[in-house]
């Protein structure tokens, strides 16, 4: 349960504003090759959350994991700098290829999964609500003086708040309902399940590895009630924003 | 224009670029492992991250690249061959029975005037609301008592009508479909069906594209519903035959990584043939919502 709340506060807020950043970036007026760009970022969407789950299951190992073997080797770049020589705050070698993601940083391990596979196809939903925001609009407040971030918040923001919290609510529940990530990277002999154990998870493992399907409907009515909330809540936000 | 702002401005663009760029290689880095390391001997995938060094082209040794990891992956017991074939005809089957299903439903909705339409709206709002995790147990229950457990019709007819596909149907046949275009065929005679199958499908066409990508990707990657409901091994689709792959042959990188690009490639072709119609599906639908 708090795995869960976790891992979704954790996706959505680091998730969707590295999506938007894209999309602003894409957005902006000459760019080349948006089209092959869009299409690039959105590419792992494609995998498939199994296959994706078992590639991060490799890539995440310790030792010989692509990601510690990175991290490592970009730390011994660093220290062939001469700025950074005199420091010796960077860990060692062996220490970041002895990172244990898979083993104790489940969580964090999950997150940045999510993020490589979802961050581009929440960057669609933003690219096509910023091509629908008036150039015009824009270059009105750049003339009376409006730095980039007030045009971003007082110009921009407000004229994709609608498809803003569609995105949020989109993503809030399918972090609530994760599943095959959580299930085939932490499971036994590949992580620790219990740190990455999901309310979905928990929901699969009860009623078909237990054999309880009443629990199971039981766990499947509290997800119910926390997505029912999340829906409630964006209904509230925008009706009050059409009065207002 | 002052030099000071142009010279601003292609800094901007350069840096824009910058990172651009560097988005794309965290996002390509993971993909172009998989490629590679399918492409390993054994001991290449220990020794090198990427390519295997050596004296060839550009500093890398392609005659120690093999295709002695598909080979082994088709030839060994794991059944990936009949996984794919399980996999292509579960997803095809359901794309397009489920593509039509609701196109006709979705096209119902809007365009007909039928006895119990405001039921039937009600209805299908009411099955958008249902998260599927909720159903996975009584699904269950009813699959067993309609006798269809460990068979491919138990995991294609509960997927062949969602609602949301109803209801997007519905919603681009109100947006693309003028009335006045389905009263004038009426008016020359043309039957309901004619009218649907001639005049509304065409005009639906990128939603059309985009419902098939949609539900070819759900039943491809789906991964608990196969768990659940097919029983027999050689019925497994490739998601639960990779992660039981994953489970037998876990320090055979080669291997897995072979067969996960095996099941990744059909999507990525699929998805390259129709993407303009997803993207703009997508798009519009985000717009409205």
């Amino acid at each position: 349960m708090s795995n869960t709340l976790l891992f979704t506060a954790g996706s959505v807020l680091i998730q969707l504003p590295i999506a938007l950043g894209l999309a602003l970036l894409l957005n902006k007026p000459g760019i080349k090759g948006r089209g092959f760009f869009r299409l690039l970022f959105f590419s792992p969407q494609l995998v498939g959350l199994v296959f994706v789950a078992v590639l991060a299951s490799v890539m995440f190992q310790k030792q010989k994991g692509l990601v510690n073997t990175l991290l490592a080797s970009g730390a011994d770049w660093l220290r062939g700098l001469p700025v950074i020589q005199a420091n010796s705050w960077l860990p060692s070698r062996s220490e970041l290829l002895g990172i244990p993601w898979l083993e104790t940083l489940a969580l964090p391990t999950l997150i940045i999964t999510a993020l490589w596979m979802y961050a581009g196809f929440n960057m669609v939903y933003f690219l096509a609500a910023l091509q629908n925001v008036p150039r015009e609009l824009e270059e009105a407040a750049m003339i009376d003086g409006a730095g980039p971030w007030k045009r971003f918040v007082h110009v921009i923001l407000p004229a994709i708040r609608p498809v803003a919290i569609f995105v949020v609510l989109l993503s809030v529940i399918g972090s609530i309902q994760v599943f095959e990530l959580a299930y085939i990277m932490l499971r036994d002999g590949v992580g620790v399940q219990d740190k990455g154990l999901t309310l979905v998870t928990y929901l699969f493992k009860s009623g078909f590895e237990t054999g309880d399907l009443g629990y199971a409907t039981a766990i499947g009515w509290m997800i119910a009630i926390m997505l029912a909330s999340a829906a409630i809540t964006q209904r509230f936000l925008q009706r009050r924003e059409m009065s207002a | 224009m002052s030099a000071g702002s142009r010279k601003s401005k292609s800094a901007t663009f350069f840096l824009t670029h910058a990172m651009l760029l560097v988005v794309s290689v965290v996002v390509v880095v993971p993909l172009l492992y998989l490629v590679v390391s399918a492409f390993k001997t054994e001991q290449g995938f220990l020794e090198y991250l990427f390519l295997p060094k050596g004296e060839g082209f550009l500093g890398v040794a392609w005659d120690e690249l093999t295709l002695r990891q598909l080979q082994r992956l088709f030839t060994s017991e794991i059944g990936i061959g009949r996984a794919l074939a399980n996999s292509i005809f579960l997803s095809a089957t359901t794309a397009v029975l489920g593509t039509l299903i609701c196109a006709a439903a979705g096209y119902a909705a809007a365009a007909l005037r039928f006895r119990g339409r405001k039921s039937f709206e009600w209805l299908v709002l009411a099955a958008l609301i249902i998260p599927p995790p909720l159903l996975i147990a009584p699904s269950y229950q009813w699959l067993h008592t309609l006798g269809l457990l460990d068979s491919y019709t138990g995991l294609i007819l509960p997927a062949i009508a969602p609602a949301f596909g109803v209801y997007l149907f519905r919603q681009a046949t109100l947006q693309s479909v003028p009335r006045s275009i389905i009263e004038a065929a009426r008016i020359d005679g043309a039957g309901d069906f004619q009218i649907f199958a001639v005049i509304a499908l065409p005009m639906l066409r990128p939603m059309v594209g985009a419902f098939i990508i949609i539900t070819f990707l759900a039943m491809w990657n789906n991964f608990i519903g196969p768990q659940i409901v097919l029983q027999s091994a050689e019925k497994q689709p490739l998601s639960v035959v990779i992660y039981q792959t994953q489970t037998a042959y876990y320090s055979d990188y080669g291997l897995l990584m072979a067969g996960t690009l095996v099941s990744v490639l059909p999507v990525m072709i699929l998805f390259l043939v129709l993407q303009r119609d997803f993207i703009s599906g997508l798009a519009s639908g985000a717009v409205k919502g």
